[in-house]
């Protein structure tokens, strides 16, 4: 109820929610509405949107469907921009809150290791893993992963040193809990609604990264993927820009949506914008 | 009558960015059973660093505080644990002292659920009696801390800390941050939880006007020494120690006869 | 006659998005020259806004539904706000509850107070910074000259204070408005405080308007007292007559309720409560506000609010005197 009304009240985190749905929504029925490979010539080469009735939005230099491609791509970009933020966010949260909990010797070696990999330049270093260990899908996700765990870390490390010294977790030492239930139950709740709002910006982030590594090539070759169609694209820019752009601005709206919906949810669960009753 | 509780030549300190603080000096100190004790000081006396002391929140350098006789300096917080039940706390700030994401009655539950008393069951109807018991209606189980008003809150902080019946109580300034009204609503709840119950409290504060109210003994606290103990009636009649006499009399006594700076005629009188 | 130094009347702030709630519900207060009114009251009363309503600095979200306020005869707050500011800090200085809150951490004390004299008064940057040292000197700081070098963070809760009472009085004014001045500070600090105030007050004619929750304070500085209840003044009074014979059920509750020497009695609970909570600003209730806690309440108090009679707003005022066997 009281959701609902702050939704309308909150036409960006709206919008936002709308443009991701119609992401997904793609990524789901990519099946039922191109059921054909994605790879697969549907017609004659360079066709402009409206050119050429059986593909909508056009072909590129190969005759394959531009619209097709953005059905399946959102998949990838979805899947891979999920999962590696899902994966990061195991590892960071852990990290982060065993730093910030107990501190000492605990944070300072936790700290240093984070520190380590924030030295070095992000997609550098996904690069790298992925060059090492191959193209694929999964390797794309772990290297993603890697390179955004140690923001979710510090961030979580940050909550966790100011939470842990509230009346209430002294209140839960005094009542014997263990630490396991006083990090998990007690804190981590709390810490919730920052660690939400981050991972939204971080898929939009990670959605990014895995088009920029499709574009230069250190993408999955099995599937097809938005930053593959622009890097494919690249040598038709002047007369056939249609094939960069529409899977540039599919690109370009996922990650406005998920920065909306992520900036929603922070003034929706930022706890000082909250009524407290007097 | 042998101390419930008893603190001896405790000494604890910590580093800040500002070099080392030494907090508490060589405090001893003995809490009988079904007693008041009165924890009496201005801020940054060492009081509440003593408090977290006691309650195993901070590790002190040396001295010893014993509990039922046994030592709790020293050991494990697994160890520990097993003395946690039989002393609880109150804390001052009724916001920051529950978990806001949590319900009244989870609350209250918690530490049973934490130490596994009871059948879930009996924990559900202990958890419903306690709440009758401090004043609240069981049916506000189901609502989160932050729908009740201050003094509500620190009820269902005593309920919180009761559910394990413990036999020390140390309240941290429990009510300086409610009003006059609802201030005496909780200190005589907790007066008539100590009548029935056989409680005992260390009761930490700087309201000294309070503390001649409520405690039966007390001891001035400053600059991480005990300076002065006794009945509170007699300090307050006869204080021997230059800080507890300034202190008490700059204490404004809400009695227009009485001028200002002259806090000790008004209980002499 | 002349007019009084500050006038409040009938002075009505509401919850702009809720017009049925009304945080202060026609509060008048009066204040001559040279005297202090004590405000007392409980958190929500409505005792603060008050004060800020005089300062035209009224929260967001708030917004004033009527009556008016007169500094010597002139309503506040002026619209022009170059006049308003004149008045603001010149002729009113204001002292608060966190000292540390009203300085700027980044700024040295002889910077922040020489800064108030240069925004009012035509005078050179080293004549300003003369006047500070004597004023941080009026205001009991031991060496003047040096707390003037220093940053807020080196003085004490108590220094600070004093810091913040020179500002106010930096520019002379003839009401100070003191919002808590010494809840934040230990007990001997806030008796240091409260003497620095009252010689002040004798030695340079200044008004005070004390707001505070402490009836002890009160006993001891104020002239008059005027108590607040859920956006209402309830009684008004002197001093002395208010604490000997309270009229208004909630002041004597309030007197019960606080502790004071001598009244443990064995065997019988340590203080005498209130019951029951301050109703929300939001809760509908129709008549008399502090009707659902008070022991003397009668059909009528259900129905209407009962109007302030030159003491008390109260249907039934009480007239027996209060707690036999309390040392006076």
């Amino acid at each position: 109820m009281s959701f609902a009304r702050a939704l309308l009240r909150n036409w960006t985190m709206a919008l936002g929610i709308v443009l991701l749905a119609a992401v997904f929504l793609m990524a789901l029925t990519a099946n039922f509405v191109f059921p054909g490979d994605p790879y697969d010539m549907v017609g004659p080469p360079l066709m402009w949107p409206g050119e050429y009735e059986g593909a909508l939005l056009g072909t590129d230099s190969l005759g394959r469907d531009i619209a097709a491609g953005i059905f399946y791509g959102s998949r990838v970009s979805l899947l891979v921009g999920f999962s590696s933020v899902a994966v990061a966010m195991i590892v960071g949260v852990l990290v982060g809150a065993f730093a910030g909990f107990y501190g000492g010797w605990v944070d300072d070696v936790l700290m240093r290791v984070t520190e380590l990999f924030q030295t070095i330049p992000q997609f550098m270093l996904a690069i790298v893993v992925v060059a090492v260990l191959g193209p694929s899908i999964g390797v794309i996700i772990v290297s993603l992963a890697i390179v955004s765990w140690p923001a979710v870390a510090r961030l979580v490390r940050g909550e966790f040193l100011v939470l842990r010294d509230r009346a209430y977790v002294h209140g839960c030492i005094v009542a014997g809990m263990g630490d396991l239930r006083i990090i998990f139950r007690q804190i981590l709740p709390n810490a919730a609604p920052v660690i939400i709002v981050m991972s939204t910006i971080l898929v939009a982030t990670a959605i990014l990264m895995e088009s920029a590594l499709s574009f230069l090539g250190f993408g999955d070759p099995n599937v097809l993927t938005w930053g593959t169609m622009i890097g494919m694209g690249r040598s038709q820019l002047r007369d056939a820009w249609y094939i960069i752009a529409i899977p540039g601005v599919a690109l370009l709206l996922t990650a406005l949506a998920l920065n909306l919906v992520g900036e929603g949810l922070n003034d929706l669960l930022n706890p000082r914008l909250r009524q407290r009753k007097a | 009558m042998t101390a419930l509780l008893s603190v001896r030549d405790l000494h604890c300190s910590f580093e800040t960015t500002r070099g080392t603080v030494h907090a508490v000096r060589g405090v001893s100190l003995d809490l009988a059973p079904g007693e008041t004790l009165a924890l009496v000081g201005e801020s940054g006396c060492g009081k509440t660093t003593l408090a977290r002391c006691i309650l195993g929140l901070q590790k002190p350098d040396s001295g010893e505080i014993r509990l039922g006789g046994d030592n709790l300096v020293g050991l494990s917080r697994r160890e520990a644990r097993r003395y946690r039940p039989r002393m609880q706390c109150v804390f001052q700030d009724p916001f920051s002292s529950l978990n806001p994401r949590r319900r009244v009655e989870d609350l209250i539950r918690e530490p049973l659920d934490v130490q596994g008393i009871g059948t879930p069951a009996e924990r559900r109807r202990k958890t419903s009696e306690l709440m009758e018991r401090v004043g609240l209606r069981p049916d506000w189980g189901r609502r989160f801390p932050h729908e009740f008003s201050g003094g509500q809150r620190q009820r269902i902080g005593i309920a919180r800390a009761l559910s394990l019946r413990p036999s020390v109580l140390i309240c941290d300034e429990p009510v300086s941050a409610l009003d006059v009204s609802v201030q005496a609503q909780i200190i005589n709840l907790l007066w008539e939880l100590q009548r029935d119950m056989g409680l005992s409290y260390l009761f930490i504060t700087h309201d000294l006007m309070l503390v001649e109210n409520f405690a039966d003994r007390v001891a001035m606290m400053y600059q991480g020494r005990i300076v002065e103990e006794g009945p509170a009636q007699e300090i307050w009649r006869n204080p021997q120690h230059a800080f507890t006499q300034s202190l008490i009399d700059a204490i404004p006594i809400p009695d227009p006869n009485v001028p200002m700076g002259s806090g000790r005629a008004a209980f002499s009188a | 006659m002349a007019a009084p130094l500050l006038e409040i009347d009938d002075l009505r702030v509401g919850i702009r998005s809720n017009a049925a709630a009304e945080i202060l519900r026609g509060v008048s207060l009066t204040i001559e020259r040279g005297e202090t009114l004590a405000v007392v009251g409980e958190s929500g009363c409505g005792k603060s806004l008050t004060s800020l309503s005089v300062m035209g600095l009224l929260p967001d979200g708030l917004e004033k539904r009527g009556g008016t306020i007169r500094f010597e005869g002139a309503i506040l707050p002026i619209t022009d706000n170059e006049a308003m500011r004149r008045i603001r800090g010149r002729r009113i200085g204001m002292v608060f509850q966190e000292p540390m809150a009203a300085l700027n951490p980044v700024f040295t004390i002889g910077d922040q107070v020489a800064e108030v004299i240069l925004e009012h008064e035509a005078v050179s940057r080293a004549d300003a910074m003369a006047r500070v040292v004597d004023l941080l000197a009026r205001v009991g700081l031991p060496d003047p000259a040096q707390i003037a070098r220093e940053h807020p963070h080196r003085l004490s809760g108590g220094q600070r204070q004093r810091v913040v009472i020179a500002m106010a009085l930096a520019c002379r004014p003839d009401l100070l408005i003191a919002d808590e001045p010494t809840t934040a500070l230990d007990v001997t600090v806030q008796a240091q405080i409260m003497r620095l105030l009252q010689e002040l007050q004798r030695d340079l004619g200044i008004a005070i308007l004390l707001i505070t929750h402490n009836l002890g304070l009160v006993a001891q500085v104020a002239d008059r007292v005027a108590v607040m209840y859920a956006g209402r003044k309830v009684e008004e009074a002197a001093t002395a007559g208010l604490f000997a014979a309270p009229q208004h059920p909630y002041t004597r509750g309030l007197l019960a309720a606080t502790p004071r020497p001598g009244r443990r009695r064995a065997g019988e609970p340590p203080l005498t409560e209130i019951p029951g909570v301050v109703p929300s600003v939001t809760e509908l209730l129709s008549g008399c506000r502090f009707r659902p806690r008070c022991a003397f309440a009668g059909d009528v108090c259900a129905s209407v609010d009962p109007a302030f009679g030159g003491r008390v707003a109260c249907h039934f005022p009480q007239t027996v005197e209060l707690v036999p066997g309390v040392v006076t």
